[in-house]
């Protein structure tokens, strides 16, 4: 018996290591994604499509047209539907959730996702700036905040899991070429706000009296990639007991602020598509909110409410956000680990930084990206740039890009669903100056950097 | 050797630490709005009970513990394990115990397991490592797959 728990105890203590690549979601958004890409291209070489499966509502002006594309649909919403639950039932059973949970509340993310998609292609939605993103939303921000939806409904809500399969998606709609172009400038201009807005935030933290593990918290909050920056480097510096609660509702408030404030400010502005998928990828805070804000964007570009096109938004973001700013992260908590138990507090936590920490927090689902794009781009390097508009694209890239779609609406519908504001831990004054004062500044940099000193640059991008 | 020396004296093999992800994403309201628990950046930090500090899996202090239980909480019974909040009461004070112990009253108590709650653990390291999901979960899941495959192979023959 002794031995029994004696072995138990071990196997529980084990460091994750490679048991990573099935215990994190990371992985799992790797391999939803990739797999996906692989399957799309089986068929598109076999000469068929999936676009079958990848189907989402048309164009509609009356509910004659979107009762009938539904109609004449239904038994590709319920394939599509049977087979995101199918990869995420297994995917997320793996990471220890209950399936069972997950089934009901899946079924309504995509009820409600199938609604959301159809009133965004209302001919109607850009006058009264119905965009997807802000409507998934603002409707699961009311049901979560006005409604007590039922906890369990959460294990569906997996805003994490579904945009970082939406981000490995991406890499197949985006070639390896233009990362390639893009990407130095990307990391430079990501670099100089990342930087200025960390020192910002824990400048003015310490300044009016803030522990300095919480300045580290709230400025890589601010400054990397919100949320899952601050826990990153909480646990690198060794946070105090409630840092990363206060952390996390900055950011949150912050970043749901800027997802309605920064797409209507950019087209204020008059910002390309490019241009203001920059900014919004400098400035904004998480991953998943700056696709909300990005996507918006695009969707304002696309209906010709400012210049460029709905992928200059999104590509600009994305290439900003993660190739610039997440991938990162590891190097951030490696050098704030160092400062904090060479010169915070060495005898307390008795650890040693590792640089191998730097891989062990590196955000695995960016490689998923760069291979997808390495993919697509090396199988379609062979077409014309005719054939490859008219062949590749409607079999192969289209497709994807559609489920790419929906998996970024399943994002945006569950930020909305899992932000109860009564939930959050009290922020404070102190903490909520501070990274305000960051998020101030890194808005004007971020805007000098993309609309003046970049501007070029992004303007063209994916032209 | 026994296994015992082999361990040595961090948290990720000190009872006083908790790293699971499920564990983590209620304990840090909101983190799964724009975050999660199951995330490659968190790597296996975890919350310090002791020092209500939330640490890297590989940090080390004099108060080490060494876990000596291994049996997974099942509800409140009394002949169970104690529970997380019982069993720290006399090693911490303050916030995480706190909380501990308001999860456990407002989530466990008063939740049937179907609530989306999971059972906390007195051995709470990363509980894929020790709990991996049950049979019935995987039926489930691999079930709802076939599913899936036969709703995806047949309905292009109906439809078309």
């Amino acid at each position: 018996m002794a031995n029994t728990e004696v072995y138990q105890n071990r196997v529980a203590a084990a460091p994750l290591r490679w048991r990573e690549l099935w215990l994190k979601e990371d992985w799992w958004a790797i391999w939803l994604g990739l797999g996906i890409v692989a399957l799309a291209y089986a068929f598109f070489a076999n000469g068929a499509s999936i676009k079958w499966i990848a189907v989402t509502p048309a164009k509609w002006s009356t509910f004659a047209q979107l009762g009938q594309h539904l109609a004449d649909n239904a038994p590709r919403y319920v394939a599509q539907f049977a087979a995101w639950l199918a990869v995420f039932s297994i995917a997320l059973t793996a990471l220890g959730h209950k399936a069972r949970a997950f089934i009901p509340s899946f079924a309504l993310l995509y009820v409600l996702s199938v609604a959301i998609f159809a009133l965004g292609q209302w001919d109607k939605a850009v006058t009264y700036n119905l965009e997807p993103p802000l409507v998934a939303l603002a409707l699961g921000l009311i049901l979560s905040n006005a409604l007590r939806l039922p906890r369990w409904l959460d294990t569906g809500f997996r805003v994490e899991f579904y945009i970082k399969t939406g981000i490995v998606l991406l890499g197949a709609t985006l070639p390896f070429t233009l990362i390639v172009w893009a990407g130095p400038a990307a990391i430079l201009q990501a670099s100089i706000v990342s930087i200025i807005t960390f020192l910002t935030i824990y400048f003015v933290a310490t300044r009016i009296g803030l522990d300095k593990r919480l300045a580290a918290t709230l400025g890589a909050g601010g400054a990397v990639c919100g949320v899952s920056a601050a826990i990153a480097i909480a646990g690198a510096v060794g946070a105090k007991k409630e840092d990363a609660p206060i952390a996390i509702t900055t950011v949150i408030v912050w970043a749901v602020v800027m997802i309605f404030v920064l797409p209507f400010a950019a087209q204020l502005l008059h910002l390309p598509a490019g241009v203001g998928g920059a900014w919004i990828g400098t400035s904004e805070f998480a991953d998943a909110a700056g696709f909300a804000a990005a996507q918006t964007y695009g969707d304002l570009a696309s209906h010709g409410a400012v210049a460029g096109n709905s992928d200059q938004a999104v590509f600009a973001y994305t290439l900003i956000k993660v190739v610039g700013r997440d991938v990162w992260i590891g190097i951030w908590a490696f050098v704030l680990a160092i400062i904090a138990t060479t010169k915070w507090e060495r005898i307390e936590t008795g650890r040693k930084p590792n640089p191998a920490e730097i891989w062990w927090r590196f955000p695995k689902f960016v490689i998923g990206f760069l291979i997808a794009s390495l993919l697509i781009t090396a199988v379609t390097t062979g077409y014309s740039l005719s054939d490859y508009n008219k062949t590749v694209v409607p079999a192969l890239v289209a497709p994807i890009k559609d489920l790419r779609s929906w998996a970024f609406i399943f994002c945006f519908l569950s930020i909305g669903l899992t932000t109860r504001f009564r939930d959050l831990a009290s922020m404070g004054k102190k903490p909520f100056l501070a990274f305000s004062a960051g998020a101030l500044v890194n808005v004007v940099v971020g805007f000098v950097l993309s609309a003046i000193v970049f501007a070029a640059h992004w303007e063209n991008l994916a032209r | 050797m026994s296994a015992e020396t082999t361990i040595t004296r961090t948290c990720r093999h000190c009872r006083h630490f908790r790293n699971d992800a499920r564990f983590l994403e209620t304990a840090f309201p909101g983190l799964t709005s724009m975050s999660s628990g199951y995330g490659s950046v968190r790597a296996e930090d975890g919350i310090c009970l002791r020092h209500d500090r939330y640490l890297n899996a590989a940090s080390s202090c004099p108060q080490f513990g060494e876990i000596t239980e291994s049996r997974i909480l099942s509800g409140t019974s009394g002949t169970a394990n104690p529970s997380p909040a019982q069993a720290v009461a006399r090693q911490t004070s303050s916030y995480f115990s706190g909380l501990l112990a308001a999860t456990q009253q407002s989530l466990l108590s008063h939740a049937s397991e179907d609530a989306g709650v999971y059972a906390m653990t007195d051995l709470p390291h990363e509980l894929n490592g020790l709990e991996p999901p049950g049979v019935a979960n995987w039926l489930a899941a691999f079930g709802t797959a076939l599913v899936a495959l036969i709703t995806i192979g047949i309905l292009p023959h109906i439809w078309g």
